[in-house]
């Protein structure tokens, strides 16, 4: 797209909007709604990546860091453009709520603005309702998206159900804490806490005191074993939730321990679409669609490659599916036996083009090499030009596919009658 | 017109393409094309009958010979086109014939027999497919006749056999065939048979005089040869078999 006119746009967006936004915080507003009209935009093939790419820089800081698959591990501009391409390819939209307003977004403090945003994510796994914490900050005079913070999780993309129960509003999420407080379930009360308190301006007293007192170190010690034990057991999806939970809500966390809990949870996303793909495949091979089950079971082999069930299972379907195309085939080409001897011009025209495409394989017995042999003989025009069939080519199939007619055993009067008779002696050897 | 009603019969029987063998295919044919083509031997048989349409002098009648066969044997050549509607047929033909000249008076009854060698040549018209059952052919062409014995016996029982009174001629022929292919017809008859038989019917006219106006004497007792335009129409039914080389090739 013309970048003339992507400037129109981004003007029109920025005019349209300064008409209707009251003018405090009226330009973090226009910057929010322009990158809420963009990734729409963009969701339902509005723009191309690059005129994307381009918008976004606009109302983007270059900076931006943006958190939403695994809290707390950040991305930048780049990968957010990573992340939006994957939207696409698990066609997943995103629909923002359109009572956007200014009250939505608050001053934080100076020159900092956070908005949040409600919207509806559909996926093929349903639709589920999302919040997302935008930052903006005012750079030489102009608000721009610092960073992006949503409980979207790529899990929730590619198939695996997230539960409406594990998306609240930090409010809720505080509440929840404070009770589990008051039940003495303090570790629990702590870690729900810490995860929401960066994000809420609105201090919980009785937990701000808990937390001068708790040894968090031990807390988040104790969180990452039960992580680590969910994990052995093969309950990927707590260990995850847990260990996600350690990122989000330590704010302390060492370098070393974060990389040690980030690779914990990739090992388990992978275990986890391991087991989504093996019951997928298992889904598919059940229904006989060998095809969409060897796809499934290849992902498997790409986390497990040594997983000999998974192995046998593709070898199957691989043997399935070679099977099925054998018995097509033989089908296709008795097919285009019968139209060749329906003696009727186009039919005969239609059974020699389908036999010609497996004239390479195996597939086509003595009688209909011989059928073949007559019709490139004396093709019609159709045929003729369709595989360019000039006097020499026409001499040389014809003679091989006689000979192939004859080394596969094929033998009647027909056979004998054009080839001793109706053959000259010059059309038997093309010479 | 039992002729007539035939015609179309076999015109269905090879419109319809009947294949000889199953596994034969009637593929395209072009106008005129001699791929393929090759040359055919074929020996026949006819026999029929003659109208004349010349004209003799003044109380003469032309009559049919009783006594003599009008007969033909032929050699043909045939230029066997499979890819092509149109192709050439030529042959040797050697026939017999015999006239009776009478009139009022018995006295002046006039028996001729002569027999002559015919050189015909003929574009052919195929209808049906190239391997169908049977096809119809439609022949047209001239023939050049070549006289070759004579003999006249008048009604005192004197016989001349000067074979210049009558001359070398030229005609124009038509014929329809009935061609069956019994080389590829699925039957028990064997590999023996002919490749092809032709039945047919053939007109043929004379278009110049065949008595020698140059000739010595007379044809009849009153009239010279140069006073004798005999011209006639024969019509003939026949039938020839057709061969082909029967020699194997080995597929390779």
């Amino acid at each position: 797209m013309n970048i003339i006119f992507l400037i129109f746009i981004h003007l029109f967006f920025l005019n349209a909007l300064s008409a209707v936004m009251p003018s405090n915080n009226g330009e973090a507003d226009i910057r929010v709604n322009q990158y809420i009209n963009f990734i729409q935009s963009y969701c339902n093939n509005g723009y191309s990546e690059d005129d994307f790419q381009y918008l976004l820089s606009q109302c983007a800081d270059p900076s931006i860091l943006v958190d939403n698959d695994i809290p707390g591990v950040q991305k930048s501009l780049d990968e957010l453009i990573l992340y939006l391409r994957m939207l696409k390819k698990y066609k997943i939209i995103v629909q923002y709520e359109r009572d956007f307003t200014i009250a939505s977004c608050k001053t934080m403090n100076g020159n900092k603005f956070g908005c949040f945003l409600k919207k509806k994510v559909t996926s093929k796994t349903g639709v589920f309702a999302y919040e997302e914490f935008i930052e903006l900050t005012n750079l030489e005079n102009t608000y721009k998206i610092r960073s992006i913070q949503s409980n979207l999780f790529p899990a929730s993309v590619v198939g695996i159900n997230c539960s409406e129960e594990s998306i609240y509003s930090t409010s809720q999420q505080i509440n929840m804490a404070e009770e589990n407080l008051n039940s003495g379930n303090v570790e629990e009360a702590i870690i729900q806490y810490l995860e929401v308190r960066p994000f809420n301006q609105i201090k919980s007293p009785k937990l701000e005191k808990k937390l001068l007192t708790v040894n968090l170190d031990s807390i988040f010690q104790k969180r990452y074993e039960q992580a680590d034990l969910e994990f052995q057991k093969g309950n990927y999806e707590e260990a995850v939730s847990r260990y996600e939970s350690i990122i989000r809500s330590y704010s302390t966390l060492s370098f070393s321990f974060k990389e040690k809990i980030t690779s914990k949870i990739k090992e388990c996303k992978d275990q986890i679409e391991y087991l989504s793909s093996l019951q997928l495949g298992n889904l598919y091979f059940s229904q006989k669609d060998y095809n969409n089950a060897i796809s499934a079971y290849i992902k498997c082999l790409l986390i497990r490659p040594n997983d000999s069930i998974v192995k046998d299972k593709l070898l199957y379907c691989k043997g399935s599916i070679a099977e099925a195309f054998n018995a097509e085939t033989r089908i296709d080409v008795q097919k285009a036996e019968n139209l060749i001897l329906s003696n009727k011009k186009n039919n005969r025209e239609l059974g020699f083009s389908i036999l010609m495409k497996y004239v390479h394989s195996d597939k086509i017995n003595g009688k209909q090499y011989f059928l073949m042999a007559q019709i490139v003989d004396s093709p019609s025009a159709r045929t003729s030009k369709e595989f360019n069939l000039n006097s020499r080519k026409r001499c040389l199939l014809t003679h091989q596919f006689m000979l192939n007619a004859h080394a596969l055993g094929y033998n009647s009067e027909g056979f004998d009658i054009y080839w001793n008779e109706y053959l000259t002696e010059k059309s038997r050897s093309c010479d | 017109m039992r002729l007539i009603g035939i015609i179309p019969y076999f015109f269905l029987m090879c419109y319809f393409n009947l294949e000889a063998q199953a596994d034969l295919l009637n593929t395209k044919q072009k106008l005129i094309s001699f791929r393929q083509s090759k040359i055919s031997f074929g020996l026949g048989l006819e026999g029929g009958g003659a109208i004349f349409n010349g004209a003799l002098p003044y109380g003469y009648q032309a009559k049919r010979d009783t006594n003599t066969l009008l007969a033909a044997a032929i050699l043909i050549f045939d230029l066997d086109a499979p890819n092509s509607r149109l192709s050439f047929t030529s042959g040797v033909e050697t026939s017999n014939q015999g006239l009776l000249f009478v009139s009022d008076s018995i006295s002046n009854q006039m028996t001729l027999r002569f027999r002559q060698i015919h050189i015909p040549l003929f574009l052919k018209f195929k209808i049906g497919g190239k391997f169908s059952r049977s096809n119809l052919l439609f022949l047209l062409g001239g023939s050049y006749n070549i006289p070759i014995t004579y003999s006249s016996m008048n009604g005192n029982g004197f016989v001349s056999k000067n074979i210049n009174s009558i001359q070398n001629t030229y005609s124009w022929i038509s014929s329809i065939v009935w061609q069956l292919n019994i080389r590829g017809e699925e039957s028990a008859i064997g590999t023996n048979v002919p490749p092809r038989i032709w039945i047919y019917f053939k007109g043929s006219g004379l278009m110049k005089s065949l008595f020698n106006p140059q000739g010595n004497g007379n044809i009849l007792d009153i009239a010279g040869s140069e006073e004798i335009d005999y011209r006639d129409l024969k019509l003939t039914f026949g039938i020839a078999y057709l061969f082909s080389g029967k020699k194997k090739h080995e597929v390779k």
